[in-house]
């Protein structure tokens, strides 16, 4: 099996354990699932292709809901950090293209005195610009606004109180 | 309509000989069903796992990852009487009542 295939087959396997993790299925459980989708899908491409296999699988989403009950119950750990890395990496991004734009603005006036600034939309945000003999040099700092969106998105999607909720219920 | 009576045919094939998911959707395409797929197979095999009715078992496979197998429970058993005897009836019902003879009575 190449690459290609492995990958073709990690990423279904991917989805379905991103819908198990929506149902709030525990960890556990996922692994058990995962591991058996991957035995699965693996034998069925080695008889009929990896991308037959694949798609022989139809909606991962389906797959989830009918492979187990949801518990609304449950944090979402799983599907809140691949969310909150995702909207850290986000705002990264914006922060370097604003960055960037910042930088050219001031390098196309040619200060001839070191210029500090930063961007409005940025709290936190600092850059700094020197003109030195032999060229110029940048510094900056993103400040707290990404680590703050990605933990909020970590919290908004994975909603870690239920955990909480969870543990305040008596045992019945 | 097939979904309904899946859980039956897998509970049935598991109960001849312990099997595992792919071996059982290959199965169940040789006994006729040429549409089923995968991905209703699969699902069908975990929620009755969930329920009790269905054992698992890991074993070590030559060609790539474990195998997770399956075997009947006491409780799948009788699930899979009831389940039979219930098929069977509705069987007999809809069968009556789609037959040409009662087709031309309620004509008259």
């Amino acid at each position: 099996m190449n690459v290609l295939d492995r990958v073709r087959i990690e990423r279904a396997v991917l989805s379905y354990d991103w819908w198990l993790d929506l149902r709030g299925t525990p960890a556990r459980r996922r692994r058990e699932l995962r591991r058996e989708l991957r035995a699965n899908v693996r034998e069925a491409a080695a008889h009929t292709g990896a991308r037959a296999a694949v798609a022989a699988l139809g909606s991962t989403r389906q797959m989830a809901a009918d492979a187990v009950l949801a518990d609304p119950t449950r944090p979402r750990w799983a599907v809140g950090i691949y969310s909150g890395l995702t909207a850290l990496m986000g705002t990264l991004v914006v922060a370097l293209l604003a960055g960037t734009a910042w930088a050219d603005g001031v390098m196309s006036a040619d200060p001839t005195e070191p210029v500090r600034g930063s961007v409005t939309l940025l709290p936190g945000s600092s850059m700094e610009y020197a003109p030195l003999a032999d060229g110029f040099s940048i510094s900056s700092s993103v400040g707290w606004l990404p680590v703050a969106v990605g933990v909020l998105v970590f919290v908004a999607v994975a909603r870690p109180w239920r955990a909480v909720r969870r543990d305040a219920v008596p045992a019945r | 309509m097939l979904k309904g009576v899946l859980p039956l045919l897998l509970l049935r094939l598991v109960s001849d000989a312990e099997d595992y998911g792919y071996s059982l959707v290959l199965r169940l395409q040789e006994l006729g069903l040429a549409d089923l797929n995968e991905g209703t197979v699969y699902p069908a095999l975990s929620r009755l796992e969930s329920r009790g009715l269905l054992g698992s078992r890991l074993v070590p496979s030559t060609t790539g990852p474990a195998r997770k197998y399956y075997e009947i429970t006491p409780a799948g058993a009788a699930e899979l009487s009831g389940g039979v005897s219930a098929w069977e009836s509705l069987a007999r019902t809809v069968h009556s009542v789609l037959s040409p003879a009662t087709s031309a009575r309620n004509q008259r």
